[in-house]
């Protein structure tokens, strides 16, 4: 059927336009287009399975491990409901969860299973968690959305998170951005805590904050304290915890090491460490490189004197768009005065008809090109000169009387945004200083500790049945990794549910960088890959770092380091690109194309992904 | 109609500034929102330019920038304005829908727009050119009625036009003058001689 041409069609008014714009109903329509992966035959059937088998694995460990009578007696312990609660999945009306926008699992169903205490709100509770953690609640401590104290038994739900499967699955964002730069975290423990009541949102008095002394895999004082904001997307930093040695304490073995030959896997992040990295550092830092750029910008925006038109030179009369040229805004119809460099002008081209009529900035408020284009023999034919803005009569006095005002706040602005600078400046040095002290003062504790280890694990290797039958057996159990170690108590104050984490930010690897592309290999055939995340994982050092598709660009890696590339699709499957495959990157390549190995399943657990990663 | 006039471009700030939404949007679609702000009336009247029914341009909008949303991690930025993106998307989905026979293209033009056409072709302004115009204009193949439309009623400039194509800007220049030719001959074909 032929075009209908419609005259004077009567317009739709931009009031009926906006009154049928509806964003939330287009982002409920994507989450719809995706595919609901907890619906699929194979998921449910999984889930099935995987909470008979941890049914079965509760009642083992309790057969093995039996509650010691100090268990017994611990007046204030509330009963282990359920070690098998989904953790996003919100199962019936019980749990709680508002992360889900922020936290998303990379494949829902395989991240760790959140336990779930009973707690009398007015009694208050010590619980022990499964991997020696213990949290104390105050009594009176729990509230409704009012701040009134709730009465009764609410539900606690806590997880704890150590290894990188086991966070990788967690689908908790694992980067901190500072200023502009973008840092992946070593974690030394991460915890989530959320408390519910009959299905509603339970809350925290601020002023009858929670402990929570988490075992952490690491003595080291370089970690901070963080708690993820869901709603910026972003870790906030909340100081340090107390850190207590758990070597210092008087019980026979605390340090739990079930793989005695892996001894000093922190060596590279050690090196890594440094002041500049501590987050008020990186704080000011961030806040002197902002000054800078304002100053830079004031300076760029310094008014140009304007220009007296010169009755002897040519000069065209252009209606200059005021939204593409704002600096001429101001005025009717600005000229535009030939410069002497543009050998190539003739006058005869005001006689001719141009079909089309271009500027374009040369140097802002200054020189411009002046790109004049006729169409001949069906090609076009520009030609171009170099163009001067110059005013005249009543334009000139305006712009000259405009200029000196402008001239004046400019003055003011650059040297206010200047002193701003120094102060700042100065702020960053002190903390800097400030930093260096406390930094020497840790490496000593870290090194005295770091021997205390070391004797520590001599006296194991002599002693390895001891190991093998120690108290904190069901630790082990538990953990995913064959070297996930306890080495410390860390105390934080919780003022409120949510995410928090035991972190050092570290900054991208940047030894070789390069643009990377994906595709997967499944029975000799490639195919594309669409990844929302890329994870660098270094197999030496325990990190990983996420990188965005928009990051991809500027894929950067330690080629010294023990890597490994892991993709997570969409239907849970994993994409590898495994360490001995790094050795084949040419050196100084500014692009690569990564073919990724497709695994024939997709990824059920922790214990799986840990297999894959470091075999 | 919609004349965009310089509304389209840019400066290397604008859209970088845009382009900062766009990654965002990438990690979380309800960034995307300014986006959909931005850009929903121009995309919608662009859309009910091309077809004849309103209802249908505002489902066809829904589905340009829910289209936009699912595939925005695939956008790769190319130092042009996002609008780009959406106008190519807009385009596809006017000309499915015209396929399917949902809708039935039109041209929507006003006086005012054709008194200037006809001058620019210089054929002069007059009730007889009125009607042959009209009697014309069905009769380009889609690719020039497309870039008369974007080029002369909308008001487009070329880089923008090379910018939804995919084309330089010469090229889109080059594409608009051969439209342009095309239209004045089939012009000449129908004034008697």
């Amino acid at each position: 059927m032929k075009p209908k041409i419609i005259i004077d069609r009567e317009p739709v008014s931009s009031e009926e336009i906006q009154s049928r714009k509806d964003f939330r109903k287009v982002v409920s329509q994507v989450a719809l287009m995706q595919k609901p992966f907890f619906k699929s035959t194979w998921f449910i059937s999984s889930a099935v399975i995987t909470g008979t088998m941890a049914a079965i694995a509760v009642v083992a460990i309790f057969a093995a491990h039996p509650p010691t009578e100090d268990q017994q007696e611990e007046a204030l312990i509330s009963e282990v409901k359920s070690d098998s609660i989904p953790a996003n999945a919100l199962l019936g009306s019980g749990y709680y969860s508002e992360d889900s926008p922020c936290i998303k699992p990379p494949v829902p169903g395989a991240e760790l299973q959140a336990s779930t205490y009973t707690v009398d709100n007015q009694k208050g509770a010590v619980l022990k968690h499964s991997t020696g953690t213990e949290i104390r609640i105050p009594a009176n401590s729990l509230t409704d959305e009012s701040g009134k104290v709730i009465q009764g038994k609410a539900e606690l739900q806590y997880r704890e998170y150590h290894t990188v499967p086991e966070i990788l699955l967690s689908g908790i964002p694992m980067t901190y951005d500072s200023a502009g730069t973008r840092y992946a975290f070593e974690t030394a423990g991460m915890f989530d805590i959320h408390c519910v009541q009959n299905g509603k949102k339970v809350y925290l008095d601020e002023k009858k904050p929670i402990s929570v002394k988490m075992q952490s895999t690491s003595a080291e004082g370089r970690f901070n304290f963080y708690e993820l904001d869901t709603a910026a997307r972003n870790w906030v930093y909340l100081g340090k915890g107390k850190n207590e040695a758990i070597v210092n304490e008087n019980e026979d073995v605390k340090e739990v090491i079930t793989d005695v030959k892996e001894v000093n896997t922190n060596e590279e992040i050690t090196t890594h460490h440094s002041v500049q990295s501590h987050p008020e550092v990186i704080k000011k830092t961030g806040m002197v490189e902002q000054a800078k750029k304002e100053v830079a910008k004031t300076e760029e925006s310094k008014p140009v004197e304007p220009r007296k038109l010169n009755p002897d030179k040519y000069n065209f009369l252009v209606n200059v768009d005021p939204e593409e040229f704002p600096e001429m805004a101001s005025f009717k119809s600005t000229r535009f005065e030939v410069g002497e460099e543009s050998k190539n002008f003739d006058r005869t081209w005001f006689s001719k008809t141009w079909n089309d009529v271009r500027l374009r900035e040369k140097s802002k408020g200054i020189s411009y090109y002046l790109d004049l284009t006729v169409i001949q023999n069906g090609k076009p034919n520009t030609s171009t000169v170099v163009v001067y803005p110059a005013f005249d009569g009543k334009d000139y006095e305006m712009a000259r009387k405009r200029f000196d005002q402008q001239f004046t706040t400019y003055e003011k602005t650059l040297s206010d945004k200047k002193a701003d600078l120094a102060k700042k400046e100065a702020e960053l040095k002190a903390e800097i200083k400030k930093q260096e002290i406390e930094f020497a003062r840790q490496e000593m504790a870290r090194k005295e500790a770091e021997k205390e280890r070391e004797r520590i694990r001599k006296q194991q290797i002599a002693d390895a049945n001891r190991i093998s039958t120690n108290s904190y057996g069901q630790m082990v159990l538990i953990s995913t990794g064959n070297q996930v170690r306890m080495m410390a108590a860390r105390t934080f104050s919780v003022a409120k549910f949510g995410t928090f984490n035991c972190d050092s930010p570290h900054k991208f690897p940047s030894e070789r960088v390069l643009s990377a592309t994906f595709s997967g290999k499944t029975e000799g055939e490639e195919h594309p890959i669409v990844a929302m995340e890329t994870f660098l994982v270094n197999r030496k050092t325990k990190m990983y770092y996420p990188y965005s598709s928009s990051m991809l660009n500027q894929f950067g890696y330690n080629p010294k380091g023990d890597n490994m590339i892991l993709i997570i699709l969409a239907d849970g499957k994993t994409a590898v690109f495994s360490a001995e495959d790094f050795q084949n990157i040419p050196n100084e390549v500014p692009m690569y194309h990564f073919t990724m190995r497709i695994s024939d399943a997709p990824v059920r657990d922790a214990s799986e992904l840990e297999k894959l990663i470091f075999g | 109609m919609l004349e965009t006039g310089s509304r389209y471009h840019k400066t290397e700030r604008q859209l970088q500034d845009e382009l900062q939404v766009v990654e965002a949007a990438k990690r979380d679609p309800a960034r995307f929102e300014p986006l959909y702000n931005a850009y929903y009336e121009q995309i919608f009247r662009y859309i009910h330019q091309r077809i004849d029914d309103k209802d249908t341009a505002f489902d066809l909008c829904s589905q340009v920038f829910l289209k936009a949303l699912t595939n925005i991690g695939k956008y790769q930025f190319r130092g042009v304005p996002f609008a780009s993106w959406l106008y190519r998307i807009a385009q596809n989905e006017v000309y499915e829908a015209l396929r399917s026979h949902q809708t039935r293209r039109v041209v929507s033009i006003e006086t005012r727009q054709v008194s200037e056409f006809l001058e620019e072709i210089e054929e002069g302004h007059s009730e007889e050119m009125f009607r042959l115009l009209e009697k014309v204009l069905p009769e380009l193949p889609e690719e020039d009625l497309q870039m008369i439309e974007w080029r002369f009623f909308e008001k487009r400039s070329f880089r923008e036009i090379g910018d939804i194509l995919g084309i330089t800007e010469n090229n889109a220049k080059v594409k608009g003058h051969r439209s342009l030719e095309k239209l004045k001959k089939m012009f000449k074909t129908y004034i008697p001689k």
